[in-house]
């Protein structure tokens, strides 16, 4: 909200400095976003007589020209044609400031200066150099019988005014007008807030019954006051009016509606006017209808107001929609001459709903929607009826209606100062408690030891608990202000989590292996997420704004590939991603929620070029087996590599489980994913469950020193003829399950197929690691288990020592 | 003669041997047997019995000399001309170059305000990133009507006519998992939750749909507005160095009370601007409720912030969206 500093210097009393107040208000909790300065000082101009003129001697388009300035003479060189002896002038002497700002928004400060050799002491300006008019035709020339020396700003009267634009929380509707804006000030300044006084109706004769106000739901109306005013004039606002609401961003429309809308920036309670004279019948209703309405509001829109919405009608049509806007057809016009002023309640959930269905704020609606005053309606009401029998003597109050079908009780609450002691961290005296929460007009005083009761004004809806007050005593203390112990919270014994501790494991060992971390998008299109699996399985967002976001990732591959492809498309040559996230499936049990599935997933992938060109080697593609040893080498990292085992699943990928359960995969990306990331080259990832992880690490316990042998081990190869089905994997696990626990591990060392080996056949060696703590290994100790294991592979898969 | 001595010494410093030749012509200038310092040696029988000792000492000395730069000249010459034994034994050529990794600046970000929660004494939690509207809403103190429940702002999952059947949403800040926490552990609390949270916005430069977020939540017997400036003092401090400029002011949070935002000084003196970078406040009695807790027995604090929004700042980004592009040429920067 915009706020005119010499309106709110109405009620309190301001700094001159503009800054100072819009620090304040950010301190109280109404930050300043914005400081703009309206209108121009014509102060440090002067009237000057022209007495004499003479060319400029080597210009020819300037002139020479002395004036008096009601002191003495100066001499001022001047380009305007128009200058003629006898003038009267608008002067800008030596070290004046003109009025308008220069193109870099700086002001303009008018120096001693030389042109063309000859001195200059001022400026004569012209009317767009005052900020008068665009006029630049030649220089300004006044009346004759001006006289020398005084100032310009007594001859031209220029609106000036700071305003302060300030963000308001929702909490706080008190402070979307100026009187609530002073009153914060005034309590932290401890300065008096003088607020308007206004005549209460009591003393004015009620002239007749012309009207009668029907509230069909106290619920969603609790108040409705209307003014009838007749003898009305509309003609434009006067000077002042027009002053005030230009300066906070308003446009002046006439007299009746300005004075609604100050009176609204003045205290927050929107009015409205009707004319009366366009009104059918002699009730006013207050209701709601059970079917959409239509109707056109003041700015010619015809609206569709849905079924439920609350309406001011007369006996026979809709004239407004409560708390948002009136109709056109009782829109108040230059041939008005009887107006109802309405200054009413209505409840704030009603018209929030209003305003969203119609995509409809305006400023009353804003502040309906916040909760304004339940309690200020005919003081408003009698203040605009005030208002415009200023500006138009001749109109008369004729009837004041109130209806108060629900008067709110006041809110009485206790505040225990040792709470706020408490709360605060710091120990606030009682009597500056109490003298701070009067000033924002919470009448407060001691009622026993310690306890102070406060009652609530009804323009402070946000203050209902005992927190609240506190809240508005730390923040006219000042945050800044209290002390912080600067000796640090006392320590915490609870461990860092496991979780986070294996997911820091997981980014080190991975950025380590040379892989670079992405962040990719967890919300895709439903085509792009069909891709990777059954849609139905997944979770959809129901209100996206576009389509590219409707469906939770069901895996970490979409972000990944789109990530290669992107870089792909910009020439990247080689490259290595790893990605931590949560993805989403649909789980009838649910990990959170029923129905809802939500794990963790690490994704490592790789595509493109291992190396460049290289004088060491050409360049080289990375290959799944680049893959998997970078996920060998994480599972070794993270401990996990003698508990996960493989199983293949086609030809380019493997399944890993840790014991029964499936841990992930690792594949080369397929054929038709290739086609729509358009990926020219082989793309490996592996996708692993990072909860599986979790939990098999918290196996380990923690980890324990094993001795280093002190006896060598021995190695033992044997070459492998087998059929070429049979995978090199399967009989490496027979290997190891056969080779007793001196066995300690079994390597691939080469891998033949072709001459010496029949068709069908291959042959695979393997070295086998022997070692035992206790003695040094012989020959003769493990050819046994060798005959074993041979034997055994012999007899169950027809597999062969290469001879 | 010691003169001559000075001499030859001031000749053995100025010689220069840059070849094999000149190598052996300093061999025969001064170290053969008709040598400039064989020769001195000739005097000795000349000089006093007196002074012989000092003389042999310094003739001893000036031989031993130009023994040692003949020597060190003769393995210089000798390394610059060992044979290049092939092109490839140059051992100024490139080498392979091994792939580095990098840690998203995000992740960056994080780790670093991480570390200084350790500092703190706080530890970590996580909780869903699709949460029922109690944990994301109600519970934290948003009356039913709240804008942020509308779907204008928010991502539903799930919104069943049977009001027995929970909505669902993406959370849109990280807030729930204090909760959760509460119901799960008694206090005290002090922990860090971060985590990825959702707004239905369109995307821009300045917002992105998603973004991750810092909470913080410390609830014990006797935590105060003080407490909660204390640890708000450090951790700006730690994050932003000692001589940063920071001011607290009230603001507004369904579920803290009071509530207060912190903004720090950015540019210069004379040439910058407030920016604000977290929200904070003391938690709201009705969260405590909602919860579990008593407040009356209990306070605390709680604070977030933007982690998209700390690393922009730290980093002179000017456009959220790169941290979703995954650019390598972008990621290479924050190794």
């Amino acid at each position: 909200m915009k706020l005119s500093c010499n309106w709110l210097n109405d009620y309190v009393s301001l700094p001159e400095n503009v800054q100072e107040i819009a620090d304040t208000l950010t301190l109280i909790g109404l930050e300043e976003e914005k400081i703009e300065h309206i209108g121009v000082s014509l102060n440090q101009i002067i009237v000057g007589e022209i007495r004499t003129v003479i060319p400029h001697p080597d210009a020819d388009r300037l002139s020479i020209c002395t004036v008096f300035d009601g002191n003495k003479e100066l001499k001022i060189v001047c380009g305007a044609k128009n200058v003629e002896v006898g003038q009267k002038v608008a002067v800008a002497p030596v070290n004046s400031t003109l009025p308008i700002l220069d193109k870099q928004g700086k002001p303009i400060k008018i120096k001693k200066s030389k042109l063309r050799g000859v001195d200059s002491e001022g400026m004569i300006c012209a009317e767009d150099e005052l900020g008068i008019s665009d006029d630049h035709s030649g220089i300004m020339v006044l009346p004759p019988d001006t006289s020398p020396g005084i100032s310009l700003s007594q001859l031209f009267h220029s609106y000036q005014d700071s305003v302060i634009e300030i963000a308001i929380t929702p909490n706080r509707p008190d402070a979307t007008s100026h009187i609530g804006v002073a009153r914060d000030l005034s309590a932290k300044w401890a300065v008096p807030l003088s607020i308007p006084t206004v005549t209460t109706p009591e003393q004015i004769v009620n002239q007749g019954k012309k009207f009668t106000i029907s509230i069909e739901d106290p619920n969603k109306c609790s108040r409705y006051v209307g003014v009838v005013m007749d003898n009305i004039q509309v003609s434009p606002s006067p000077a002042w009016l027009k002053n005030r609401l230009e300066a906070i961003g308003l446009r002046s429309i006439n007299n009746i509606v300005d004075v609604t809308n100050y009176v609204m920036y003045e205290w927050g309670q929107p009015l409205h006017a009707f004319d009366a004279d366009n009104l059918k019948g002699s009730t006013i209703h207050i209701k709601s209808f059970d079917d959409t309405q239509e109707f056109t509001t003041l700015d010619g829109i015809v609206r569709e107001v849905p079924s439920g919405s609350l309406f001011i009608c007369d006996d026979e049509q809709i004239i407004a929609i409560a708390g948002i806007m009136g109709g056109e057809n009782s829109e108040v016009s230059l041939s008005t001459t009887t107006i109802v002023l309405e200054s009413a309640y209505f409840d704030p959930s009603v018209i929030r709903r209003c305003s969203k269905q119609l995509s409809l704020q305006t400023d009353a609606s804003y502040r309906f929607e916040r909760g304004i005053d339940t309690n200020n309606q005919l003081t408003t009401a009698m203040r605009a009826a005030g208002l415009i029998q200023e500006i138009i003597p001749d109109a008369l109050i004729t009837e004041t209606i109130d209806i108060h079908p629900a008067p709110k009780k006041i809110l009485e609450l206790s505040l225990r100062v040792s709470r706020v002691h408490q709360i605060l961290g710091l120990k606030i005296d009682e009597e500056w408690i109490i003298k701070q929460l009067n000033r924002l007009e919470i009448l407060s005083k001691i009622s026993s030891s310690g306890i102070i009761e406060c009652q609530i004004p009804t323009f402070r809806p946000d203050i209902e608990r005992e927190i609240d007050l506190i809240e508005e005593i730390g923040r006219l203390y000042d945050y800044n202000n209290i002390p912080s112990p600067s000796n640090g919270i006392s320590l915490s014994s609870s461990p860092f989590s496991n979780w986070e501790q294996d997911k820091q494991k997981i980014i080190e060992t991975l950025v380590g292996l040379g892989f670079n971390e992405i962040y990719s998008n967890s919300l895709i299109s439903e085509a792009e997420a069909s891709q990777f699996g059954n849609i139905d399985e997944m979770i959809a967002t129901l209100n996206p704004l576009t389509k590219d976001m409707t469906t939770l990732r069901p895996s970490l591959l979409p972000g990944f590939l789109k990530a290669i492809s992107y870089n792909k498309n910009r020439n990247a040559k080689g490259l290595r991603f790893f990605e931590l996230g949560n993805v989403f499936f649909s789980d009838e049990k649910g990990t959170f929620h029923k129905g809802i599935g939500e794990q963790t997933h690490i994704l490592i992938g790789l595509a493109g070029q291992k190396h460049e060109d290289h004088w060491l080697s050409p360049s080289t593609k990375n290959t799944f087996m680049d893959l998997k040893s970078s996920v060998q080498s994480l599972l070794v990292s993270l401990g996990l590599d003698h508990r996960v085992n493989e199983k293949i699943d086609g030809q380019n990928s493997l399944r890993y489980y840790i014991g029964k359960q499936y841990l992930g995969n690792l594949s080369q990306v397929n054929k038709t994913l290739q086609t729509i990331y358009e990926l020219d080259q082989a793309v490996y990832f592996a996708e692993f469950n990072f909860q599986l992880i979790h939990e098999a690490r918290r196996d380990f316990g923690v980890p324990t020193f094993s001795k280093i042998p002190r006896y060598p081990g021995i190695e033992y190869d044997i070459a492998l003829v087998m059929d070429r089905e049979i995978t090199a994997g399967t009989i490496k696990t027979e290997i190891s399950n056969m080779g007793t626990k001196l066995l300690e591990k079994v390597c691939i060392f080469d891998v033949y197929e072709g001459k010496n080996i029949p068709n069908n056949k291959k042959s695979i060696a393997y070295r086998l690691y022997f070692i035992d703590p206790n003695k040094t290994l012989n020959l003769s100790d493990i050819e046994p288990i060798i005959d074993k294991v041979v034997r055994s592979l012999n007899k169950k898969y027809n597999i062969e020592l290469r001879s | 003669m010691k003169q001559e001595i000075a001499q030859i010494k001031q000749q053995i410093k100025n010689y220069t041997i840059s070849s094999s030749d000149e190598l052996e012509a300093f061999r025969l200038q001064f170290l053969s047997k008709k040598g400039s310092i064989q020769e001195l040696f000739k005097f000795m029988k000349k000089i006093p019995k007196k002074e012989k000792a000092a003389f042999g000492k310094s003739l001893n000395e000036l031989k031993k000399l130009a023994q040692n730069t003949f020597d060190q000249a003769k393995v210089a010459q000798s390394d610059t001309h060992t044979v290049l034994l092939s092109a490839k034994d140059d051992i100024s050529l490139t080498s392979l170059s091994l792939p580095v990794g990098s840690v998203h600046p995000l992740t960056k970000t994080l780790q670093e305000m991480k570390n200084i929660f350790y500092r703190l004494g706080f530890n970590i939690a996580d909780g869903p990133e699709v949460e029922d509207d109690f944990h994301n809403f109600t519970a934290l103190n948003f009356p039913p009507n709240h804008p942020a429940r509308d779907t204008q702002d928010t991502f539903f999952i799930r919104k069943d006519e049977n009001p027995t059947i929970p909505d669902l949403v993406l959370r849109t800040h990280t807030s729930p998992v204090q909760i959760r926490l509460m119901e799960k552990q008694a206090p005290p609390i002090r922990s860090i939750m971060p985590g990825r949270v959702y707004r239905n916005e369109a995307v821009s430069p300045k917002s992105y749909f998603l973004f991750h977020q810092v909470e913080a939540l410390y609830v014990d017997q006797h935590v105060s507005v003080a407490d909660l400036k204390e640890s708000l003092i450090t951790f700006v401090k730690l994050m932003y160095g000692s001589d940063v400029i920071y001011r607290l002011r009230p603001s507004y949070f369904p579920f803290t009370e009071p509530s207060l935002e912190m903004d720090i000084w950015w540019g210069s003196k004379t040439n910058g601007k407030w920016l604000e970078i977290l929200g904070s406040g003391m938690v709201d009695p009705n969260v405590f409720m909602a919860s579990g807790v008593d407040p009356e027995q209990y306070s605390g604090f709680a604070w977030g912030m933007g982690v998209e929004r700390i690393a922009i700042l730290k980093y002179g980004i000017s456009d959220i969206r790169i941290f979703y592009d995954n650019d390598i040429r972008f990621l290479n920067q924050f190794i």
